[in-house]
This record gives C-alpha cells, sequence and structure tokens, in this order.
C-alpha cells in the first residue's frame, strides 16, 4: 500500500511506517549537514521536525517515487537553518547570474554546470561539493582530506576559476554581479 | 535570475543527497518527539482506529488482455499460469516450505512477496516477471572482492525495463538493519543514471549463505534505450556496505568526537547479456486529442506506465495523473522525465510513474493544468484504442510516426549535446594550443632580449637578498655525456602556480665556470605541481667534450621580477668534479648528480 495514500488520510501507522523506512536516510543527511555542530539530540531533533513537515504537507506531495528525495530537501534546509548557516567561507567573487527563459533551457543549463562539476579533477571537484554543497569549514575539509588550509582555499579559488571558464565555452548566458 | 552558487546548489542536489547512505538512528526516539509535536498518542491508545485499507486486487481479473494469437505467449495464458503457480507456492510453502525454497524460481518468489519486500509491484506484475525471467548463462564476474560473491541469475529486457535476479553468496546477512548496498550499471558499455529508489532492497535466502534479490527493475531512461530493439549488454556493479560504524576525530577545537561512518564489505562487478523480450509491453498510439493536447503514447509494461503528451507550449501542464476505470483509484500521479519544445508552441512531455496493475482492462489519463483539466482520454488496453467523449480513435499509422518522433527527441538531444561538447571541447583545446605557442613565442623573444641586455651587465655585482633554501631548492641538474649541455629543475615553495602570470615572473640564469651567462638552449618550462611549482631550463655550458671537469663549478640563479626588473632569490654553485650543489648564501645544500 502506498505510504503517502496512508499519510493523505491522516493514518498514523503511514507515519510509524515512513519513520521506520526513512529515518535511517534523512538522519544521515542532517548529520552530513551538521557535520562536526550537532549532537545527537540535535540530529533527533531535526529528523522529527522533517516526520512533523511530512505528516502536515503530506497532502501536497506527489507520489512515493519522490518522497525519499522531498525528506532529504527538507532535512538538509532544516540542518542549515539549525546552523543560521547564511552565507559561505568562501564566497563566490564575481558571481555569476543566469537568466532562466523556460524549464527547458533551465535543465539543459544544469546539465551544463553538472558537466563542468564533473570535469574538475577528483580533488578539487570533492573540495567543491564539500564546501559549496555541504558547507563544510575548510578547517574541516582539511582536516579530514590531510591538506594544509591553504591549499584548500587555493584548490577553491581554482576550482570556481576552471568552473567559470568552462561555463564560458559552452556559452551559458549569463553576466557578472 | 540565479546567481551561480544557487545553481551549483539546485544542480547537484538530487545527486548529492542520493549518494548519502543510511545511519543507525534511535528511531523510538524519533517516533516519540514526532508524536509528541503532532499531539498524537500510540496505537496502543484507544482513540486509534487504522485508516481503511485499499480494495485488495482482484486476480481473477486478468489484465493485459492482448488478442491470443497463435504461436506467441499471450497475458491471459501466462497471467493463468502465473495466478496457478501461485496458488501452487503458496501450498507447498504451507505444507513443506523447504520444499517451496527448492524449488527455482518459485520458492524465491514466494520468499520475496510473503516477507514484504516493498517492492513496488503489484503481487500478479510481479509473477508476470518472474514467468518472462530468462537464465543468464554468460554471466561473468570481473571483479570480487571483500566477503561477497555475487552474480545475476536470471535477467530480461522488455524494451523499457531491465528486470533481473541478482545472488550473493556471503556470510553476513543482507538484510541485517546495518547492511545496504548500492549499485551502479552500465548498457551497452555507457553508464546509465538510474533512478534506483523503488528498487527492493530485500534478500531471500535460499541455502548456506546465498540469498536471492528478485523484484529487481530499472527503468532505462528513453536517451539509453538502444534504437534498434535487441538483446542487451549490461555491465551490473555491486557495492555492499555497513552503516553506522563508529569512528572516534577530532573536532575543530582538538576534542575528540564520535562520527558514524560506513565501511565497505564487498564489491562486484557481473557482466551479462539481458535478453530482450516485449512481450509484456502494451503500447497504445492514436491521434486521439481535446483542448488541443494529444496523447502520443500510452506505453504500459509489468513495472511502470509510460505516457507521451503533445500540449500547447504555453499551456504545458507538466503532470498528468492516471486513474484506474474500475475504482477510481489513481495508481500513477506520474513526474516529468524529459520535457522538450516541439516548436515554440508545441511542447512533448514524457510522463513515467507506477505500473498499471494486473486485472485492469482500461485507464483513464487526465492531463491537468494548475487546476483546470485540460483533457481526458480513456486507454484501452485490451483493443489499444483511446476514447475523448464519444469519439473512439484506433492506432494509425501517422499516430505511430509522431510517437516515434516524439520517443527519438531525448535520444538526439542527448547525442547533439554529446558530440557539441566534444567539438566544443576539442575546439577549446586547439584555440589553448595556439595561444600557448603564442605565448613560448613571446617569452622566447623577452628571454632573447633580456639575455642580450644581461650580457651588457657583465661583471655586475648580484645582491643576494634571500636564498633561504625553504623557499627554492634545486631538485636535479644533469649534464650531457659531451659535457656542452646542462639541465637544471628548481623547486620554487609555497606554490605560485594558481596564477601563471605570478609563476612566469620566476626564471632561471646560469654562468658557465668562466663567469660568462649561458645561453639557454631550451625553453624555460613550468609546471604547477599543488604544493610547489617547478622550473627547468637547459643551458649551453660552454664547455666540449673531453674537458676536465676538476675545479669547474657552474652557478645557478633563481631570479623573480618583471624583465629587466628581476631581484636573485637564490643563488647555487655547481661543483661537476664533487658533484654537489651549494648555496652560495652558506646553506648546505648537497645533491649527488646523476
Amino acid at each position: 500500500m502506498e505510504l503517502l495514500a496512508k499519510l493523505r488520510r491522516q493514518d498514523q501507522q503511514g507515519l510509524e511506517d515512513a519513520i521506520h523506512q526513512y529515518a535511517g536516510y534523512v538522519s544521515a543527511v542532517v548529520r552530513k549537514t551538521l557535520g562536526p555542530f550537532g549532537v545527537e539530540q540535535d540530529t533527533e531533533e531535526i529528523v522529527s521536525d522533517v516526520f512533523v513537515a511530512l505528516w502536515q504537507k503530506a497532502g501536497e506531495l506527489r507520489d512515493d517515487s519522490s518522497l525519499k528525495y522531498w525528506l532529504a530537501v527538507v532535512a538538509r534546509n532544516a540542518a542549515l537553518k539549525r546552523l543560521g548557516r547564511t552565507r559561505l567561507e568562501e564566497p563566490l567573487e564575481e558571481n555569476l547570474c543566469f537568466d532562466w527563459l523556460d524549464p527547458a533551457q533551465e535543465a539543459e543549463q544544469r546539465m551544463l554546470v553538472r558537466k563542468a562539476i564533473d570535469s574538475l579533477g577528483r580533488k578539487d571537484r570533492e573540495i567543491m561539493i564539500r564546501h559549496y554543497f555541504w558547507y563544510e569549514t575548510v578547517e574541516r575539509i582539511a582536516r579530514e582530506m590531510g591538506m594544509n588550509p591553504a591549499t584548500v582555499k587555493t584548490r577553491l579559488r581554482r576550482g570556481r576559476e576552471k568552473l567559470r571558464k568552462r561555463l564560458e565555452k559552452e556559452d551559458l548566458q549569463y553576466e557578472t554581479s | 535570475m540565479k546567481h551561480l552558487d544557487e545553481l551549483l546548489n539546485e544542480t547537484l542536489l538530487d545527486r548529492e543527497l542520493k549518494k548519502v547512505r543510511p545511519e543507525k538512528i534511535d528511531e523510538k526516539a524519533v517516533m516519540n518527539r514526532t508524536l509528541f509535536k503532532l499531539g498524537m498518542a500510540s496505537e496502543s491508545d484507544s482513540w486509534y482506529v487504522p485508516g481503511p485499507d485499499l480494495e485488495p486486487l482482484d486476480p481473477g481479473k486478468l489484465v493485459y488482455l492482448e488478442p491470443e494469437k497463435p504461436g506467441r505467449r499471450g497475458w491471459r495464458l501466462a497471467a493463468g499460469a502465473a495466478a496457478a503457480c501461485l496458488v501452487c507456492a503458496f501450498t507447498l510453502f504451507t505444507l513443506a516450505p523447504s520444499v517451496a525454497d527448492a524449488i527455482p524460481g518459485l520458492g524465491r518468489l514466494f520468499h520475496a512477496a510473503n516477507q514484504g519486500t516493498g517492492t513496488v509491484y503489484n503481487q500478479q506484475n510481479l509473477e508476470w516477471i518472474q514467468a518472462h525471467m530468462q537464465n543468464v548463462t554468460d554471466c561473468v564476474s570481473t571483479t570480487q572482492e571483500g566477503d561477497l560473491c555475487f552474480a545475476v541469475k536470471e535477467a530480461y529486457y522488455d524494451g523499457k525495463y531491465l528486470y533481473c535476479v541478482a545472488q550473493i553468496e556471503t556470510a553476513l546477512d543482507p538484510n541485517d538493519p546495518g547492511v545496504s548496498w548500492s549499485y551502479q550499471m552500465k548498457i551497452n558499455g555507457r553508464d546509465v543514471d538510474f533512478d534506483y529508489t523503488n528498487s527492493s532492497k530485500r534478500w531471500a535466502k535460499t541455502g548456506e549463505n546465498t540469498y536471492v534479490n528478485d523484484g529487481i527493475s530499472f527503468p532505462v531512461p528513453v536517451e539509453y534505450r538502444p534504437e534498434e530493439p535487441g538483446d542487451i549488454q549490461v555491465e551490473y556493479q555491486a557495492e555492499f556496505y555497513r552503516l553506522g560504524e563508529e569512528k572516534t576525530v577530532s573536532d575543530t577545537h582538538g576534542q575528540p568526537v564520535t562520527e558514524l561512518t560506513t565501511s565497505t564489505l564487498g564489491k562486484a562487478t557481473a557482466a551479462f547479456t539481458a535478453p530482450y523480450d516485449p512481450d509484456g509491453i502494451i503500447e497504445v498510439k492514436t491521434e486521439a486529442e481535446e483542448n488541443d493536447v494529444r496523447l502520443l503514447s500510452f506505453t504500459a509494461s509489468p513495472a511502470g506506465t509510460e505516457l507521451i503528451l503533445d500540449t500547447p507550449h504555453s499551456d504545458s501542464p507538466w503532470s498528468a495523473g492516471v486513474e484506474l476505470k474500475s475504482g477510481g483509484r489513481i495508481f500513477m500521479d506520474s513526474s516529468s522525465t524529459f520535457a522538450s519544445a516541439f516548436s515554440e508552441e508545441r511542447s512533448t512531455l514524457m510522463e513515467s510513474g507506477e505500473s498499471v496493475p494486473y486485472g485492469e482492462k482500461a485507464v483513464v489519463v487526465t492531463v491537468s493544468c494548475g487546476n483546470r483539466r485540460a483533457a481526458a482520454f480513456e486507454v484501452d488496453l485490451e483493443n489499444r484504442t483511446v476514447t475523448v467523449g464519444d469519439e473512439t480513435f484506433a492506432e494509425t499509422e501517422k499516430a505511430r510516426q509522431d510517437a516515434a518522433k516524439a520517443e527519438d527527441i531525448p535520444r538526439q538531444w542527448r547525442e547533439n549535446f554529446e558530440k557539441g561538447l566534444a567539438e566544443r571541447e576539442k575546439e577549446a583545446e586547439e584555440q589553448e594550443l595556439r595561444e600557448m605557442k603564442e605565448r613560448i613565442k613571446e617569452e622566447k623573444e623577452k628571454l632573447e632580449e633580456a639575455k642580450a641586455q644581461a650580457a651588457q651587465k657583465a661583471g655586475l655585482e648580484f645582491d643576494v637578498t634571500d636564498a633561504s633554501q625553504d623557499s627554492v631548492e634545486v631538485i636535479g641538474f644533469s649534464l650531457r655525456d659531451d659535457l656542452e649541455k646542462a639541465g637544471t629543475v628548481v623547486r620554487i615553495m609555497p606554490d605560485p602556480c594558481d596564477d601563471d602570470e605570478e609563476l612566469k615572473k620566476y626564471s632561471l640564469r646560469l654562468f658557465d665556470p668562466d663567469g660568462v651567462e649561458a645561453d639557454n638552449t631550451g625553453t624555460q618550462r613550468y609546471r604547477s605541481g599543488g604544493e610547489s611549482s617547478v622550473l627547468s631550463c637547459e643551458f649551453a655550458t660552454g664547455l666540449s667534450a673531453g674537458d676536465s671537469l676538476e675545479g669547474k663549478t657552474l652557478t645557478l640563479q633563481v631570479l623573480y621580477g618583471d624583465l629587466g626588473e628581476e631581484t636573485v632569490l637564490a643563488q647555487f654553485d655547481i661543483d661537476l668534479a664533487r658533484q654537489t650543489v651549494e648555496a652560495s648564501n652558506g646553506a648546505v645544500v648537497s645533491y649527488p648528480m646523476e
């Protein structure tokens, strides 16, 4: 039986099933986002917030197949909010601004950005994703990857530059802000 | 308008989140907190009343009723056989579970179904898939690592989905909550970005340390499907890992903290051919249209449903619902997997979702735009017709061509994208090469000019201000057999390599044993090495074959600055007879030469 169908009927069993099925995954997303800043109680608190949101928003969700992704996004946002994370240590200077003309073009441009990220070297890519996606600090990245913080910063700067050049090659429409 | 960092986050969101592996958490604590926040009591409370279940499917209503054709298995026949098998399996298991286990296919299937695997299929659809599984005879395990032996035993491909039965031999219990697995797959040599979220993760034990997983189906994305239907070559890599292992690390203040990590238990790759069997596919392609919305194609397979819609671009719905004709239950609230504009006015949308349950003869496709119902199509799966209002549309050649054209869009798009990408990369490389040649030419000219200027300043005393061996180091020196040329390699730390212009401000200069500046006979080369940068250059020594090296010393200088304004960072005396390199500021560096 569909999980969402139960939740839409406000069936408590649906909530319990959801927690049993997804709590491990949601907690992993929360821990990864919190990094060393969260204790276990924080994680449990945020994970339970996510399932409260699921209970309240079940009627707006489309189908079970997108449920896991929805939970992950909500978990990540909740964890970031808990951290009070509003900006990055290493902002993307000369930030590029993109105009979206239509959803199809947006999908194409996202694929180009993904290709650009994938074109970076393994280490540079990992550092970029750790910092700009998971918001890990330079110190933490340096410690876990066995590098100097200065080297991490250099690689972040270099990664941004490579990304910018790569996107320029792809003829993405942008302007410098 | 979006900034690059926002775009990066949105672009990477689904992929990075999919990579996250579940970890252990106190489910009871989460449950209590959640119920408390919602003001709900537990199941044992008196007010708790379980919600009504949806009506079970009627196995008697056989689905996908295809007109029986001589020599071809029909749905009716196979479904009847599958239903009979289910009855037999149930009886056998009731009487003697070990007997059921011993029967290939039946025991496995029964186990998987009976244990509530959480597969996305209806039971009868699972029976259909099982009936069509074929033994894989050419499965080759290319790698086996760790405590794991993995093989694909049965498989088939229906043109839309790949179905597999995998077997592992392992001492670990793959159903342990602390153990999970992931997989990657290639089809016909190409990496495929599968959606694995609906695949069953349950393993049924079939023998000592032997487990099978059926109920695995992979929706092959349209752009990865071979143009010509046929068998496919599959490379299937599985990785098992343990969740939630504790590891002590230091936090930013150096205090020990416990982190939960994962560790790989085993990894293996199986390569095999999945035979093509489209028997389970029902495709309905007509010219049915309502309110300018066309249903180009409706495809039902045992594991999923696909729709292709042609809609006005300005009125693109981006979602479609499919509901059962009987009972009215919505079984597929689809999600767009691909969308493309035919023109400025029209869009093609591909939607996919849950499979049509076994037993249904007709379904209704409802297309909505916002809250407005744009079109409704009644699809007759038996007669392969579509009814809109009072009008019934049969399949036509034009409809088939339109559907084929639509299916080709993502394939073409991908090919064009990859081709364009390759062309752009090649063009960029050529441009880079041209620019590099230009730069080398300019550098050479500048060096020639600097050399001429330096020659005019013969006898000039250099002020060695910093020859710290912490920042500059000779890491290589070679002298050609005929003694006429020498190669020098110098490392500069810390790394200035993130800035090419900065790096190019470093240069090397060599003086022969007579103190005359030597001609450089090769281009000065720069190389970034991550933590440091390396400069190298070849010089004429002023010596020739047969000369004695006794008492002969070359002087190497590392300079920094714009041309004509360089200062000497470090100076080294290279004693050719003693084969040592010594910093002239007193710091000792000595290298045996080759």
